[in-house]
């Protein structure tokens, strides 16, 4: 996996420097381009042969050809699965290739991930017959036949903000190892809940999904009731009994658990007691009369009680594990955190780790050491060892660890079209500030600039005397003696009149939030870029008199883990001269990912308490990445998320100079919230005259 | 200046005691700041229970309680007063501040922070020891009386950098923060307002706080107190509770379908 993700990540930075070629001269773009938005058959092939072996004698010509025929993602999907099975076998990877293409194109995403699970399920515990027979039985797990299976990653967003709720701290959930014994392995390492992928033991949905919570909370309540105090006993206790004294341990554990989710979630309770019916389980309820389970120690004391005795506890269906080794190095992990020892040049780490434990057995002295020789938060980020299956499941794990803490980084999902979902933190998005100084600034016709800045203040001026009073109103803080004279002197005593005889002074009543959304991709650059920074700085100079809220930020980016947005004025700075200088300092960059730059920028002009806010994106042409994020990819992913930014009550439009605008926008957008721009020398007036349109 | 009364006092007295469990300190802050003339600035998030503290001190101390609901159209004239033309001629209508001043009322401006700004800055000059009101249409400056008291209310939650107290105004105030009650006292309060049983006022306070721990991970705000009430009642009303919980908490929280489900999966954990 390691030499293939290698490769790959090679592969990956040679695509990208073709792309930006292609981007300049503008032609291969077409022929390297696959039908669906995907990858061309010859980088496929390229792909394939690494993976397989180039002269493998395989067609897998053939396979390009069929794969080509499919989205990016699933493409990446397919690459993914393949080199797993490939680790796993040769052969099977090969049989799945010939009919991954017709598979996926036939199943749902759930319905494949599970055909995969139970192909590699099979390949781990040597059933290699078997796993033949799942590829070529792949149409069976199209049918409804699995209706009754619930999967974790469907539950996963809800299960995880409910332990949150319950837990005030994150404890992500994970699948758990694939286990050919129990498929409803379940186990913590009091920092991630590990859980079956996928849960069918019941033969209804709803059991299935019960189950799942059961679990959960049963992994929880490991972790609230402090079962992993129990770790140097239950060691100890195993050395001499054996796994019977685990096993015994877990049942007693799980029943004490139980008290807990009685006690505090009677609805969770009443499910869980419907599960014991379904399962046919004669609970021991009277269990909890004669024993007072408060404690992990009285379950220890019990245990050992009832190992001597002829007593027999029946196995719960929702009853987990308990990973020793996993939960005591995560324990050291905690310890370390807790205590700052590392920084302490005078103490023993090891020494008092090992006391902060208890348990001299408990510790791994080579690990400590190595954890005392690296420096800072690394150390408490990094995974245990032996606990990292491979290389992209342990970058998956840091992501997941650190991707929210990292400063000026933000994670947003993306709209896949093609699988009809959200891709969860898809794409990572960086705040960069352009730090280049630019003292005078390039302009190039400056009469005509000083015309179009006087038709804007002459545009914003009438705006804000518009505004200003109101006569004739039926409240108001003055009285509007024309009306009244007009009201008195009107024959027809309308009573109407003389209701409305106050003026209303609405100063400052213009309540508006703009942001504007400035494409700053490669292709505008030249005078397109420079017509960009003349307008926005005229922009920036004249709507500060009108009092309204205004942010400018550029986007731009390359790939969805390198997007940019450039703050150029933020809303809660005035225009001053480091604005200015980075107005004149925005400059193309690579490439217009819409849909994220879009969503952050929202979420930034969602902040702000104004009635009418705006989000104005500017922009040269249709959403474009290196990535595939182009064609029906790009634009329904920012078609959904300007209905987002709809959602938070915003006010999207897009100004665009792309002449081809017409064929994607009405549908991106709706009527009336776009606007060509044939003559881009009239873009300062046109944005002027647009915002007065959009904020009256 | 005058002081002259312009209302019947009586009708802005609470005549029966609100019921108001206090959480802390609040009542003997809010009694020492009356007796030194200085205003108070209560804080806490919606349906903690600020307005029923005003509501209940306004009884506790017989003094005549003025609320006034703030908006982002509120203006001046609308606290201090103006000028409306009756049968052929002007007459002078005092706004709710002006009759508060004179009359030596409880002002209590609810939700400040979504009043104008230029409209905060007329309440200054009532608010440190000069404690007058300029009124510039009648070239009057109305002496505040003893009895006078100034409140104002805001919910820290909703601010932002656009939206927020002035200093100026701010530094006038002592401040009494409201945040939820403690679990078992808020449970009380709910059996107190809606007679319901103890045991699912103690569920319904669970849930709260569930919702309270969620607050920045797909909710805004947690449910209130005021909402557990709501609820409460639903289910005294004879509303199987789970469905009580739906209408009167899980779905008043939220629109986004995601956060509703789960919302609906802690209800079906808890009862």
């Amino acid at each position: 996996m390691g030499l293939f993700s290698g490769l790959l990540e090679k592969f990956d930075q040679f695509s990208k420097r073709s792309w930006s070629y292609s981007r300049k001269s503008g032609s291969l773009e077409s022929r390297q381009t696959g039908s669906s938005g995907g990858m061309s058959t010859n980088e496929l092939l390229i792909r394939l042969e690494l993976i397989m072996g180039q002269g493998s004698g395989l067609p897998l010509m053939d396979y390009s050809n069929e794969i080509a025929k499919l989205s990016h993602p699933l493409q990446l999907f397919i690459f993914s699965e393949t080199t797993e099975l490939s680790e796993l076998s040769y052969e099977h990877a090969n049989e799945f290739l010939q009919v991954a293409s017709t598979a996926l194109t036939e199943m749902e995403q759930r319905q494949y991930e599970r055909w995969l699970l139970e192909i590699k399920q099979a390949l781990i515990t040597g059933n290699d017959a078997d796993a033949s027979e799942h590829i070529k039985n792949h149409s069976s797990y199209t049918s409804e036949g699995d209706s009754n299976t619930v999967y974790l990653s469907d539950l996963t967003y809800t299960l995880e903000k409910l332990v949150y709720s319950i837990h005030k701290a994150e404890l992500p959930l994970a699948e758990a190892e694939l286990s050919s014994k129990s498929p409803l392995m379940s186990y913590t390492n009091n920092e991630v809940l590990y859980l079956p992928t996928s849960i069918s033991h019941f033969d209804n949905y709803e059991d299935n999904h019960r189950l799942y919570k059961a679990l959960t909370f049963q992994l929880l309540g490991q972790i609230q009731c402090e079962s992993a105090d129990a770790i140097g006993t239950l060691n100890e206790g195993i050395r001499h009994h054996g796994e019977k004294y685990l096993s015994f341990f877990s049942r007693i554990e799980t029943l004490r658990i139980d008290q807990y989710i009685k006690h505090s979630f009677p609805g969770l309770w009443r499910d869980i007691e419907l599960l014991h019916e379904s399962a046919k389980i004669d609970y021991p309820s009277d269990f909890f009369a004669s024993a007072n389970l408060d404690s992990v120690q009285t379950s220890l004391h019990l245990t050992a009680t009832l190992l001597e005795s002829t007593v027999n506890l029946p196995k719960l269906v929702y009853q987990s594990s308990f990973q020793l080794d996993l939960m005591a190095h995560v324990q050291k992990l905690t310890g370390e955190r807790k205590a700052p020892l590392i920084l302490n040049p005078t103490t023993d780490v090891d020494d008092e780790i090992l006391d902060t434990l208890g348990d001299p057995r408990k510790a791994d002295r080579g690990y400590l050491r190595s954890l005392k020789d690296s420096k800072g938060d690394s150390v408490l980020k990094s995974p245990p060892p032996g606990w990292i299956p491979d290389s992209s499941g342990g970058a998956e794990e840091e992501q997941h660890t650190t991707k929210h803490h990292e400063k000026g980084v933000f994670y947003y999902r993306e709209w896949d079209t093609s699988l009809k979902k959200y891709r969860k933190d898809w794409c990572r998005l960086r705040e960069t500030i352009d730090t280049d100084v630019v003292e005078s600034m390039d302009v190039e016709n400056m009469e005509a600039l000083r015309h179009a800045e006087h038709r804007i203040r002459k545009t914003f001026d009438q705006l804000v005397n518009d505004q200003k009073f109101m006569r004739g109103q039926s409240d108001g803080d003055e009285i509007d003696i024309d009306a009244w004279v007009s009201a008195r002197s009107s024959k027809s005593k309308d009573t109407d009149d003389y209701q409305n005889v106050y003026i209303r002074n609405n100063t400052n009543n213009r309540d508006v939030a703009i942001m504007f959304a400035v494409d700053l991709s490669g292709s505008t650059a030249g005078w397109k870029n420079s017509m960009i920074k003349q307008s926005t700085w005229l922009l920036c100079k004249t709507l500060a008199r009108m009092g309204d809220q205004y942010a400018v930020y550029g986007f731009s980016g390359s790939g969805r883990s390198n997007c940019q947005v450039y703050p150029v004025k933020t809303f809660n700075e005035s225009y001053t001269k480091s604005v200015k200088s980075r107005i004149f300092s925005m400059k193309p960059h690579q490439y217009t990912r819409m849909g994220v730059a879009i969503r952050h920028l929202s979420m930034l002009l969602g902040k702000t308490t104004a009635k009418t806010r705006i989000l104005f994106v500017l922009t040269d042409g249709r959403p474009d990445d290196v990535d595939s994020y182009r064609g029906q990819y790009g634009v329904e992913d920012t078609r959904l998320a300007l209905n987002e930014a709809k959602a938070l009550s915003l006010k999207p439009f897009v100004l665009t100079f792309d002449k081809e605008g017409m064929d994607y926008l009405p549908y991106m957008l709706g009527s009336s919230r776009y606007q060509l721009i044939t003559d881009i020398s009239q873009l300062p007036i046109q944005i002027s005259t647009i915002y007065k349109q959009l904020t009256t | 200046m005058t002081s002259e009364n312009t209302i019947d006092n009586s009708k802005y007295f609470i005549k029966d005691e609100p019921y108001y469990l206090p959480t802390g300190n609040e009542v003997e802050i809010f009694n020492t700041a009356l007796a030194e003339n200085i205003p108070v600035l209560l804080k806490g998030p919606t349906g903690c229970g600020k307005t029923r503290f005003m509501e209940y001190m306004s009884w506790y101390t017989k003094r005549p309680l003025i609320t006034v609901s703030c908006h982002d159209d509120l203006t001046t004239a609308d606290l201090v007063g103006r000028y409306l033309i009756q049968n052929d001629t002007t007459v002078w209508q005092d706004g709710p501040l002006t009759t508060a001043v004179r009359n030596g009322c409880i002002c209590y401006l609810d939700e400040i922070v979504e009043a104008r700004k230029d409209t905060t800055v007329v309440i200054h000059p009532l608010c440190d020891d000069r404690r007058i009101l300029p009124i510039e249409k009648l070239g009057q400056l109305i002496q505040a009386p003893p009895d006078f008291c100034l409140t104002m209310s805001y919910n820290p939650g909703y601010q932002s950098a656009v939206k927020d107290l002035k200093p100026s105004t701010r530094q006038r105030f002592i401040s009494i923060d409201f945040s939820y009650p403690a679990a078992d006292v808020e449970a009380k309060i709910v059996n107190q307002e809606a007679s319901l049983d103890m045991a699912a006022c103690e569920r319904l306070v669970k849930l709260a706080e569930m919702t309270r721990n969620l607050v920045g991970n797909g909710l805004d705000e947690g449910a209130s107190t005021r909402l557990l009430v709501h609820t409460a009642k639903l289910i005294n009303r004879g509303f199987e509770p789970k469905m009580a919980c739906r209408c009167g908490i899980a779905d008043v929280l939220t629109d986004d379908p995601e956060t509703v489900t789960l919302l609906h999966e802690m209800i079906e954990t808890l009862f």
